[in-house]
């Protein structure tokens, strides 16, 4: 792998170093067949290759000018490029014309390493323009690439806060920037439309505007990308087309109003856009589970011996998470097992202690487990009463009651809970008809009966 | 099966001392030159280090559907195949995709639309057909894919695809890998549990589908079966009593113990460690398997087949009760669903004995709270085509194998509810959306199960393998 990674790693310098032999040897050839004719010094040698270079740069500046008008690149990287490109011109015929004058020698040094920054500024920006930014350095050793590649790399979205991350700016602009931009810029607005900005691309082109909000049918920018691509209005006309989740994300935004400005903590997308923006982006917008929040130190496992010994299975939620998942094994639950427990009570947070004889005097134990999120206590004669002290365990969020001896007076606790999401009452006092007129009245807590 | 043989005579093998020494203590040098942060990877050791992360589910259960039930006439509605009912499938459709023997030889490819009537099912708006009336009341609670896919065309390759990952017989069944990697949390009973429902004909199905391959045999799936003798061999014979049998295993112990310090070999070791299991499961699986103390309500709610031992429905029950016992990875199989010919009436067979006992085992599961960390998953191998198999007349048709798309739903911990995802094109031949492979599949079931598929592996025959090859990637969406 690593082998595999340094070639390919070398192998993307080949674009960089194959233009030096072409020069090099062009000027060889030159300089040979000229030799024959006279034999000449060293200076009118250095006087002829500078001429060479000054005008090699020069035609292959009005060579690039000429790409450039083709409108596949993006204004703003071909700016810097052009620039420099210009300015080295300039600086090689300095370079030439200082062959002749008699000028002081730091001057033609200092134009030199000037010519020296300018070519390699100059090479590494139309490198970037045809290959691609992350080319060079995408199978860089990991040092090289931790320190050069952070900066050139897209935005980590799963790192940032939810109101930091601009619908438009983050997640629309992109998809118009990677496959729109480069005809519909500020120098070239193929259809005399340019979507570099947000205002001109609400203005639209000459076939009417790109973006209306809330209407999918006027936007035409939504319209053309989604048309048959054998239809000679299909955008892009070349390169790939727009994928089927970016447009579905076009047509969220449009239908969400097409505002710049939004970032997605204001508009809550439903569960298909979540789903996508989690599978393309890695924005999870659910919430995290209190489990994955709170962070304890490691327990010692040789401790958790001691639970073995009582009757429980204990296993930590994960190799990353210290929390406890434990259960009861045994047929009946004594309070000496609970007191051994209760050393544990804050690593613990899903719990099982289903049909173990537990009695209404051992609620006050599990009231202590403050991170507690799943408790199960089917199938014990519990009653009502004996539950409220679970009301102190502010993280509980699935409470299993099945088969106990709860009434109806246990929608009153749950009620009064801060944290709860889900209880399971079926086969216990509290009747489906109660269940149901419970679960129309509070649609936050689902209660779960019998399920006919 | 273990094909490191040469090393059983040596602790450190020759190749060992020098692969360890010289060249891992260089690779570590010019490792950690070229990439720190993979400095210390985590293959190395795989099972103190899971789960990698905090699962969503903790067991699972597989209805397989053994043959490939039909997704046109169940699931995938296609009232395109209706109207152009009787006409030829397109070969824009087609796209030169190979049929199996059984139909490429056939002078024409009538389509055949359902003769089964569809429904919207729930609040999610969920396309049944009539055959499921049972599980058409659950839609809200069940996540479709619509989109799966598969490599292979023919059963035995696509049913060993699906379970080991492979085309090729030999790899570590889904259950086997979930075994070596999690471990058991009940230590009376298997991880990995087999049931097959009785009586059935169809494509066969052998035990290696639920095989450990190159893994340590103790984590191969156990079958139960119906009767007296639920797994075979287990009881003492006569005259044997519980006492006499372990003192008998003592012995034994003490002797393997002398045997695999000898020899070295990791199955001595993983056959003590079965005995043991065995010995305890003699109390445990009778235990399990009595199903006389359940109410006559959850007979009812799996259907009358379910007093019938060795049904799907009696296996659906018994399913519920080895999950309530924390076994980690409960089969069941079901053969018939190959309707190459008369598909309309067998496939009515079909859905009879699965229907209520799937959705009643849902209910049953979710009443209990059992659905909030056990995953359910329903499907076959492969899909079937829209064409008709044989001649296609007013009231009957046939289907062929159909790898490129066919649906199959999941239920239960970490799975959004009431969703679908993927769709085929409207010949009901073709994804349209969002495809999910064999393998991506795979990775997902691992993935809630707190396993990162590319991480769990095991090195056999001098490379690192693991259940999803070198593909497959989670299918986030579905997630909840």
């Amino acid at each position: 792998m690593y082998l595999f990674e340094i070639t390919n790693f070398f192998g993307r310098f080949h674009p960089l170093l194959v233009h030096l032999p072409i020069g090099f040897l062009i000027i060889s050839i030159i300089l040979s067949a000229y030799n024959k004719v006279n034999n000449f010094s060293y200076t009118r040698v250095l006087r002829v290759i500078w001429f060479l270079s000054f005008i090699s740069a020069f035609f292959s500046a009005l060579m690039g000018w000429l790409l450039s008008q083709n409108g596949y690149y993006i204004e703003e990287q071909l700016y810097l490029h052009k620039l420099t490109g210009l300015i080295l011109v300039f600086l090689s015929g300095l370079g030439w014309i200082f062959q002749f004058l008699n000028i002081p020698k730091f001057l033609k040094k200092f134009n030199n390493a000037l010519i020296l920054v300018f070519l390699i500024v100059v090479g590494h920006l139309g490198g970037n323009l045809t290959h691609g930014e992350s080319y060079l350095f995408e199978y860089a050793p990991e040092p090289i690439k931790t320190v050069l590649i952070s900066k050139i790399k897209q935005k980590k979205f799963e790192e940032l806060p939810l109101d930091s991350i601009g619908v438009y700016k983050d997640l629309i602009y992109p998809i118009f920037s990677s496959k729109c931009i480069a005809c519909h810029n500020n120098n070239i607005a193929r259809g005399g439309l340019n979507m570099s900005s947000a205002i001109s691309l609400f203005k639209g082109g000459r076939s009417g505007p790109s973006i209306v909000a809330n209407d999918l049918k006027k936007s035409l920018a939504f319209n053309r990308v989604t048309r048959s691509q054998d239809n000679n209005q299909f955008m892009p006309p070349t390169g790939t087309p727009l994928t089927y989740d970016e447009i579905k994300l076009l047509e969220w935004w449009i239908n969400q109003g097409a505002s710049i400005k939004t970032s997605l903590i204001d508009i809550k997308p439903d569960s298909k856009i979540q789903s996508l923006l989690f599978k393309n982006y890695s924005i999870d917008l659910r919430k995290k589970p209190w489990y994955e929040i709170v962070k304890l130190p490691a327990i010692d496992e040789s401790e958790l011996n001691e639970l073995d010994k009582h009757g429980f299975s204990c296993k930590k939620l994960s190799s990353e998470n210290s929390l406890l998942d434990i259960r009861f094994n045994g047929s009946e639950i004594q309070e000496k097992d609970l007191l051994t427990l209760e050393k544990y009570a804050p690593y613990i947070t899903w719990l099982n202690l289903g049909e173990c004889r537990l009695k209404d005097s051992h609620i006050k134990f599990i009231s202590k487990m403050k991170n507690l999120t799943r408790l199960s206590l089917q199938k014990n004669n519990l009653k009502t009463d004996a539950l409220k002290p679970l009301l102190n365990l502010d993280h509980l969020e699935i409470l299993n009651l099945h088969s106990t001896k709860v009434n109806k007076e246990i929608f009153e606790l749950i009620e009064n809970s801060k944290s709860l999401k889900k209880v399971f009452l079926w086969n216990t006092l509290v009747t489906s008809k109660e269940i149901n007129n419970q679960n129309q009245k509070y649609e936050g807590i689902e209660i779960v009966g019998n399920s006919e | 099966m273990n094909c490191n043989n040469h090393k059983h005579n040596y602790k450190f093998s020759r190749r060992d001392f020098l692969t360890k020494t010289s060249l891992g203590l260089g690779a570590l040098t010019v490792g950690s030159l070229i990439s720190p942060s993979n400095l210390y990877s985590q293959n190395n050791f795989v099972n103190n280090r899971l789960p990698h992360f905090t699962p969503k589910a903790k067991r699972v259960i597989y209805l397989l559907q053994s043959g490939a039930p039909s997704q046109l006439d169940l699931f995938d509605y296609k009232p395109l195949l209706n109207k152009l009912n009787g006409t030829e499938l397109p070969d824009s459709v087609r796209g030169g995709q190979r049929l199996t023997g059984m139909s490429s030889g056939q002078s024409s490819f009538p389509l055949a639309g359902s003769i089964f009537k569809f429904k919207k099912f729930g609040k999610s708006g969920t396309w049944m057909s009539e055959l499921m009336p049972y599980t058409s009341q659950i839609v809200d609670d069940l996540c479709f894919i619509k989109s799966m896919y598969t490599d292979a065309i023919n059963h035995d390759p696509a049913v060993t695809f699906l379970q080991t990952g492979s085309e090729l017989p030999g790899r570590p069944s889904i259950g086997s890998w979930i075994s070596y990697g999690l471990g058991s949390d009940n230590k009376n009973l298997p991880e990995f549990v087999v049931l097959v429902t009785k009586d059935k004909f169809g494509q066969p199905l052998y035990s290696r589908l639920w095989g450990n391959g190159f893994l340590p045999s103790k984590h191969q799936g156990v079958q139960f079966r119906s009767g007296k003798n639920p797994v075979l061999y287990l009881d003492n014979p006569p005259g044997v009593t519980a006492d006499l049998r372990k003192e008998q295993l003592e012995y034994l112990k003490k002797l393997e113990k002398i045997n695999h310090k000898d020899v070295g070999d990791p199955e001595i070791l993983s056959r003590m460690s079965q005995y043991e299991m065995a010995f305890r499961m003699q109390s445990s699986v009778p235990e399990v398997m009595d199903v006389s103390k359940e109410p006559d309500y959850i007979y009812d709610l799996y259907g009358k087949e379910s007093r019938n031992p060795g049904t799907f429905a009696a296996n659906c029950l018994l399913a519920r009760k080895l999950i309530e016992k924390d076994v980690k990875f409960v089969q069941l199989y079901h053969q018939g669903w190959d309707q190459h010919g008369d598909l309309p009436n067998a496939i009515k067979v079909q859905c009879k004995d699965t229907d209520q006992p799937t959705a009643g085992l849902i209910k049953d599961l979710k009443q209990r709270g059992l659905l909030e960390d056990t995953l359910v998953i329903w499907g076959g191998e492969f899909g079937r085509g829209s064409y008709s198999q044989g001649t296609l007349t007013e009231t009957n048709y046939g289907r062929d194998h159909h790898p490129k798309c066919f649906t199959i739903f999941m239920a239960g911990a970490g799975i959004q509810k009431g969703i679908t995802i993927g769709s085929t094109d409207d010949f009901g031949y073709n994804i349209k959306e969002r495809p999910v492979h064999v393998h991506d599949f795979q990775a997902t079931l691992m993935h809630l199960l707190g396993i990162d598929h590319e991480r769990l592996t095991f090195k056999h025959q001098g490379r690192r393998y693991r259940l999803t090859d070198v593909h497959g990637s989670v299918v986030k969406e579905i997630l909840s």
